[in-house]
């Protein structure tokens, strides 16, 4: 098994987790970060890179997690990537329906450990990978 | 003509009575005459009497008769003071007499007693002085007489008899006088007497009659035309039967066999009804009267006559149907103040001036739960605690002392199970005839059920407010979540990313490793805080949006209200149930009624539209919650659900309604969304699919 390198959109409106996620991610794993704080860019990112993962915030202005999770669900370019929702709202252990929300409901709260996170990410594209 | 006035002409006229009673008289002394002429034939027959004395005397008899006749049948009389003429009539015949003694030779002494006779006559007018004079007249002609004889047939007369004649004579006349003046005194009393009754009778108001014992008017008083229009003569011709109303008929037959009929010991010779009788009168009305019938009997108790007196009593009737009715009304008026007093359900109550019971209606019982009994020899203090008691005492001092009535206050009765009733009082003072204070009144309106809605409302209104605060709270607890967990998650990724960096001292990484649990820390509290705005028991169930509405409106009907702001609602009826946390959909119902009541702020005319119906397709439920404020910038429109997002002014709201109630809506699986519509105002529109599979859990 070719160790592959994963590649993770992050999609938060907050500008220093993003930084801070990014630089995290490159001290502890070599996961190919991208973000954005656009929910809108995010789409487009989305489609262009095809990331193996998205983290996705909840609870952003405009278009919302769950709304931008709809749009990532009905395009087929986008369907199938698994979503990590991050949110500072949401208890473990809670589940917060929405309409884009079929099969993959998954979510980390803030604050985030970025233990817990990584291996996370390895669990849903484990499971994701056709094998 | 002559015809006509012969037999017009009466003898004694009957029209004046006083006339008639002279002529009457005249007639009684010219029957004496007649006696007289012939007497005067005897003595002529018996030759004691010249044939010329006789003649002569007729002559003149008949002259002064028939002179006197015209003088008294033409009335010419009536112009003299001694109408009947009586003194001139004794001298005419007194010197008749002398004419005859003159040639009476020896039976002088015999007319003699012709004097006497024409004496008695002058009882009916004469006063003793008057007499004397007639007597001294007659003494004048019989010594004028006795002069003459001497002076011209001195013969064959035996003087002194004839002085000793004249010597008796001037005695029995002067006895005579004087008793004939006695008796004509007397009369003339009885005459007086008789007068002054008349008078009476006369100006009496009363009507006095008299009746025999057949029951026949003998007497009526004048006044009887007074009273009852006819005048006596009239009433003499009824029966007095007649006068009679028929209602009282049968009453005085009753009363008069009765009295008839009844043997009385102690006054056998006189009996008395009195009775209330209806008599008629002349125009044909009937009036009442008080009759009062004695009845004369003698001995062997038959009656010999009944003497009435009838009094008017129509005023008195009157009055006493008067009083009556009068009596009646207050009657009636006390019936129905007490009916009114019974039949309301206001407690209405009496007390004296140490609070104690003295008249209460059965609506007080009612109120107080006690018996009628319980109540009567209670006093104010046995309903009320001790608190109370003191501030009804206050009220009472309050009315007692300005003397005017209380206006409505509440007094909290102690009923008998030991509960309160509430009760809106007012008091006023109660006053005797003279106006002193003897106690107080009052009524008192059970207002248990205003006090309990009261209550409810306060609740409701207590429920609303902390719905509000745990909407606030909920949207301050988001606010910590996001605000803080936010900058902490950076600090924390920060800390984490120094952990990770290579070359990092181990002092600076226990430092570091020190941080991070307080983050911990803040996190949990965080969380905590968090778990404010999630309400313990959350309810999914099947539910009609309309009830969802309509319970809002209604803990809210008071705020809108109070604001001002009229509703408008219509309901789609017999819309599915839909599964809902019902609890979230009145939070996302309220939020938006709180926007539009923020939005009209400050107009004068605020309406606030709210409807359901069926949405796309039949498959979902649409709900639309407008308002006519000035709306929102169309550009905005998406931004408006956005977190912290508010076109208010800082301070007011958090800018997160919007977006917790979008945030419901989405986890129903339904969609908001707002437009301006036409009128301008902003309307929030919300579609709710029928069937749902999303939940969302706390």
């Amino acid at each position: 098994m070719n160790p592959k390198i994963l590649k993770v959109l992050v999609i938060d409106d907050e500008e220093h987790f993003c930084r801070a996620l990014k630089k995290g991610f490159s001290l502890l794993t070599t996961f190919q970060v991208q973000t954005t704080t656009q929910a809108e860019d995010g789409l487009q990112l989305a489609k262009a890179m095809k990331p193996d993962i998205i983290l996705l915030d909840i609870m952003m202005p405009g278009m919302s997690g769950p709304e931008l999770a709809e749009e990532l669900a009905e395009d087929p370019a986008t369907a199938s990537i698994p979503i990590i929702f991050v949110t500072a709202i949401v208890k473990p252990g809670e589940v917060r329906g929405s309409a884009g929300m079929t099969g993959k409901r998954l979510f980390i709260a803030k604050p985030v450990k970025m233990d817990d996170l990584i291996k996370k990410i390895n669990q849903v594209v484990t499971k994701a990978e056709p094998s | 003509m002559l015809k006509k006035l012969f037999f017009n002409f009466s003898i004694i006229p009957g029209d004046d009575p006083k006339q008639a009673l002279r002529l009457r008289r005249f007639f009684m002394a010219f029957a004496a005459y007649v006696i007289c002429a012939f007497l005067c034939y005897i003595a002529y027959s018996a030759g004691m009497v010249q044939r010329e004395a006789i003649v002569g005397w007729a002559i003149f008899a008949s002259l002064i008769n028939v002179s006197m006749y015209i003088f008294l049948r033409s009335g010419l009389n009536k112009k003299m003071a001694d109408p009947s003429l009586t003194v001139i009539q004794m001298c005419a015949s007194i010197i008749m007499v002398m004419y005859v003694m003159l040639y009476a030779n020896e039976s002088r002494g015999v007319w003699l007693l012709i004097y006497v006779i024409i004496l008695l006559f002058g009882i009916f007018r004469l006063n003793t002085r008057r007499f004397l004079y007639v007597s001294f007249f007659t003494l004048l002609t019989y010594g004028g007489v006795i002069a003459h004889l001497h002076l011209y047939r001195p013969q064959g007369v035996n003087f002194h008899m004839e002085y000793l004649q004249w010597a008796v004579l001037a005695g029995i006349l002067a006895l005579f006088s004087v008793i004939g003046g006695h008796i004509s005194s007397l009369r003339a009393n009885l005459s007086k007497s008789r007068f002054t009754i008349q008078q009476m009778t006369d100006n009496m108001q009363d009507v006095i009659f008299v009746l025999d014992r057949n029951l026949n008017y003998t007497y009526i008083s004048p006044s009887v035309e007074f009273v009852r229009g006819y005048t006596p003569e009239e009433v003499m011709r009824q029966s007095p039967f007649e006068s009679l109303a028929p209602s009282s008929l049968e009453m005085v037959s009753h009363a008069l066999n009765e009295a008839r009929d009844q043997r009385n010991e102690n006054a056998p010779k006189e009996i008395s009804r009195t009775l209330q009788l209806e008599i008629k009168r002349k125009d044909g009305t009937t009036m009442w009267t008080e009759t009062k019938f004695t009845f004369i009997r003698d001995e062997n108790e038959h009656t010999l006559q009944i003497i009435g007196v009838m009094r008017d009593i129509s005023e008195r009737k009157a009055a006493e149907a008067l009083k009556e009715a009068m009596l009646e009304e207050i009657r009636r008026a006390e019936e129905k103040y007490r009916s009114v007093l019974e039949n309301i359900r206001e407690a209405y109550f009496e007390v004296d001036l140490n609070g104690n019971f003295t008249f209460f209606n059965d609506s007080l019982c009612r109120l107080t739960m006690y018996s009628r009994y319980e109540l009567s020899g209670a006093n104010y203090t046995n309903i009320s605690d001790e608190e109370t008691a003191k501030m009804v005492y206050k009220t009472f001092h309050k009315v007692y002392h300005t003397g005017k009535p209380t206006e409505a206050f509440d007094w909290p009765v102690i009923r008998k199970d030991g509960l309160k009733g509430y009760v809106e009082a007012s008091i006023s003072l109660r006053k005797d005839a003279e106006g002193q204070p003897i106690g107080f009144k009052g009524m008192l309106r059970d207002v248990s059920e205003r006090k309990r809605a009261e209550e409810e409302l306060q609740q409701a209104r207590d429920k609303l407010v902390q719905a509000e605060k745990l909407s606030a709270l909920g949207q301050l607890s988001i606010v910590v979540a996001h605000e803080i967990l936010n900058p902490l998650n950076i600090i924390s990724m920060e800390l984490q990313v120094l952990q990770a960096t290579e070359g990092m001292p181990s002092e600076v990484q226990e430092e570091l490793g020190i941080c991070m649990q307080q983050i911990d820390r803040i996190s949990t509290i965080a969380e905590e805080l968090k778990q404010l705005t999630c309400s313990p028991d959350k309810k999914m169930e099947w539910t009609d949006i309309n009830e969802i509405i309509e319970r809002v409106l209604t803990i809210y009907k008071l705020q809108l209200r109070a604001y001002d702001i009229k509703t408008e609602v219509s309901y789609e009826h017999e819309l599915p149930k839909i599964l809902m946390d019902y609890r979230k959909m009145e939070q996302v119902i309220l939020n938006l009624i709180t926007n539009a009541r923020d939005a009209m702020e400050g107009q004068e005319n605020k309406v606030l539209r709210i409807s359901t119906g069926w949405g796309e397709n039949r498959e979902h439920i649409k709900i639309v919650v407008s308002d006519n404020g000035p709306g929102f910038d169309g550009q905005l429109a998406a931004k408006l659900f956005d977190a912290f997002f508010t076109t208010k002014e800082q301070g007011k709201g958090t800018g997160l309604g919007l977006y917790i109630s979008h945030d419901i809506i989405r986890d129903h699986g339904g969609k908001i969304w707002a437009e301006n519509h036409e009128s301008g105002g902003a309307s929030f529109h919300i579609s709710l699919p029928i069937k749902s599979n999303f939940y969302r859990k706390c």
